[in-house]
């Protein structure tokens, strides 16, 4: 029986217990929030856990205020067919205070499937200006290092030896890379876009400023490439490692065991 | 005419269905059956009334004449539970059950939720009733033990004077199956009376509807109308369960997956849940290419205001009741039960006790 599981038929105390680990503790801190009964200031309760007896998945989400749209932090996990693996499905962290940007919806208010089914140009581009990456309705909160720790201990206390996830857009697979993660699937995708993006080679050539995703310069950043690829510029070039465009690396951590890939190096955000 | 009793050992036993399964089967002797329940237990607003959803289910499904404040005549909470307020309540049942009966040729009388007396209930205790209507008694028994149902059922039986003839010890746990037939079938045998009949639990039985879910979280269908009688068995946010072209699901954090049975397998329901319907939660419309995939493949797909919290919680917390659209609950049933041969064996007893 998978560890997830198997945690969520324990009691409520138990259970939300365990997946308290995974919550970074600076949020608590900075959010005011009560580390151990959730609650704020007002006694209201701001984390709430997803985790039902039979289901193989938890959900956790703080948010600022209950009545908010968006998350402070929102995390799901769940097990995979072998016990020894955990799949990180979602982490979302969103600084309540920084402006939104309605990138996730068209104009029409449909979800855009993080730019899959559609996309918002004019938010996209005000969220460029921003410095946001793609993706992103909000400025993060910069706790992808303390969430990952969080989760590699939650690890170590069950005996799961590795953490698996995809990476959905280029700047995540880049920082995933940064905090020790590899590929089952992907790299040579990821090799192949650092090295079309050199100067000179036909994917900086590409960056002319046609559209505002493809600055030049872009090259340069990690959060510049996303956008150019979030543009789709991978498919404007004819190359057997990137037919099809982007697609989502497989990308996975041994637990303790931190991997030195690195598919853009000396890569600043 | 004939009369039977349908009482009940706990809430939640199943006594709906076996007061619709029994309904059913003396209608499929070309019985005319009429339906009584003195107390509504079960209430709903209905047109600013309070009914009771059973006297609804049973006139809607047996196409029954009469009124349903006839049919179900009293509210316990509209009444004090005084002696003078007690002897109105009698006169009104029994008012009300002379217009029931009339051109029947079978009565199926139900108790309320629980045959045990509990001082401060509501109702006048079912004994009283069986009394006062001289009925023959089917007990509705949810499985806990052997000895407990064998307890209940004797205890009862003592308490109404032999007037317990049928037994349904329902919901009983697969593992539980061999232990129950072997201890309660031969005693209640041996002894000659009641008969006994037992149901195990079923995933059908246990199941809800899409339907039934996007009814209590106020959903509205983006697709999958024609398919919204799926059965849904447990709930999941994990992408795991979504393959080939719903991988594109993956995308999507605001969703709940149902897994269940599809409406054609019902006949089969060895094979493993699937999915059978999904939940967006949050009031965000989806694109079309979501709709346009779970149209193809024909899986209902639903948006809700609530958020993933908020209808979880609400499909956890509300217990649905079976209405007419239920059949296959009630089919289905009927076959745990042990299909032609339990109706038969119902059927001929009751003949025999009212023979004379």
């Amino acid at each position: 029986m998978s560890w997830i599981f198997k945690i969520n038929h324990l009691s409520d105390v138990e259970k939300e217990g365990l997946y308290r680990i995974l919550i970074p503790p600076s949020i608590f801190h900075r959010f005011h929030i009560h580390p151990i009964l959730f609650l704020n200031e007002k006694r209201e309760r701001l984390v709430r856990f997803y985790c039902p007896p039979k289901d193989n998945a938890t959900l956790i989400e703080i948010k600022q205020d209950l009545i908010d749209q968006d998350s402070i932090f929102f995390v799901q996990v769940s097990d995979t067919n072998d016990r020894t693996q955990i799949r990180l499905d979602f982490i979302i962290v969103n600084d309540p205070h920084s402006e939104r940007f309605n990138t996730d919806v068209d104009t029409l208010g449909k979800d855009t499937l993080f730019g899959r089914a559609n996309r918002n140009i004019t938010e996209e581009i005000r969220a460029l200006q921003a410095g946001l990456a793609p993706g992103q309705v909000k400025h993060g909160l910069r706790l992808t290092g303390d969430f990952l720790q969080c989760l590699e201990h939650f690890c170590r206390i069950l005996g799961i030896k590795s953490i698996l996830l995809d990476g959905l857009f280029y700047h995540n697979a880049i920082i995933y890379e940064k905090y020790g993660f590899s590929y089952f699937e992907g790299f040579k995708m990821m090799r192949r876009i650092n090295e079309l993006f050199q100067p000179g080679s036909i994917l900086c050539e590409k960056l002319d400023g046609s559209t505002p995703f493809r600055q030049i310069g872009f090259h340069k950043t990690i959060r510049g490439r996303s956008w150019a690829i979030h543009d789709g510029i991978l498919r404007d070039v004819d190359d057997e490692l990137i037919e099809g465009g982007w697609s989502s690396p497989k990308m996975y951590k041994m637990v303790d065991k931190t991997r030195q890939i690195c598919s853009f190096s000396d890569a600043s955000f | 005419m004939k009369k039977i009793f349908i009482s009940s050992t706990g809430v939640r036993s199943g006594q709906s269905l076996a007061v619709w399964c029994v309904g059913e089967m003396l209608r499929s002797q070309g019985l005319r059956v009429g339906f009584f329940k003195p107390f509504v237990t079960r209430p709903v607003s209905h047109n600013g009334r309070i009914i009771d959803k059973d006297a609804l289910l049973m006139k809607e499904y047996f196409d029954l004449p009469e009124e349903l404040s006839i049919l179900c005549p009293v509210v316990p909470e509209e009444v004090p539970g005084d002696e003078v307020a007690r002897e109105e309540q009698l006169m009104r049942i029994e008012e009300c059950y002379e217009k029931v009966q009339k051109e029947k040729d079978a009565l199926i009388i139900m108790g309320s939720e629980k045959i045990f007396y509990e001082p401060d209930s509501p109702y006048l205790p079912d004994g009283v009733l069986v009394n006062r209507f001289n009925a023959p008694v089917l007990l509705v028994d949810k499985f806990q033990n052997e000895n407990m149902s064998m307890y209940s059922v004797l205890a009862i039986d003592s308490f109404l004077k032999d007037k317990v003839k049928f037994v349904f010890v329902n919901q009983i746990p697969l593992e539980s199956v061999d232990a129950a037939y072997n201890k309660l079938v031969p005693f209640f045998q041996k002894r000659g009376t009641p008969m006994i009949f037992l149901v195990p639990q079923d995933r059908i039985l246990t199941s809800l509807t899409v339907r039934n879910i996007v009814d209590i979280i106020q959903g509205e269908v983006l697709t999958g109308e024609n398919r919204l009688e799926n059965l849904v068995e447990s709930t999941s946010i994990s992408s795991s369960h979504l393959k080939g072209s719903l991988h594109l699901f993956r995308r999507i954090y605001n969703k709940i997956i149902l897994l269940g049975l599809e409406t054609d397998a019902l006949n089969t329901p060895l094979i493993s849940s699937k999915v059978t319907g999904i939940l967006l939660t949050g009031g965000r419309r989806p694109a079309p290419i979501i709709v346009n995939t779970c149209g193809d493949l024909g899986i209902p797909l639903a948006v809700t205001p609530f958020d993933t919290f908020v209808t979880m919680e609400k499909i956890q917390k509300q217990q649905t009741h079976i209405t007419y659209k239920d059949v296959y609950k009630l089919k289905r049933f009927v076959q745990l039960l042990g299909g032609d041969e339990a109706i038969q064996k119902i059927v001929t007893q009751l003949d025999e006790i009212y023979k004379f």
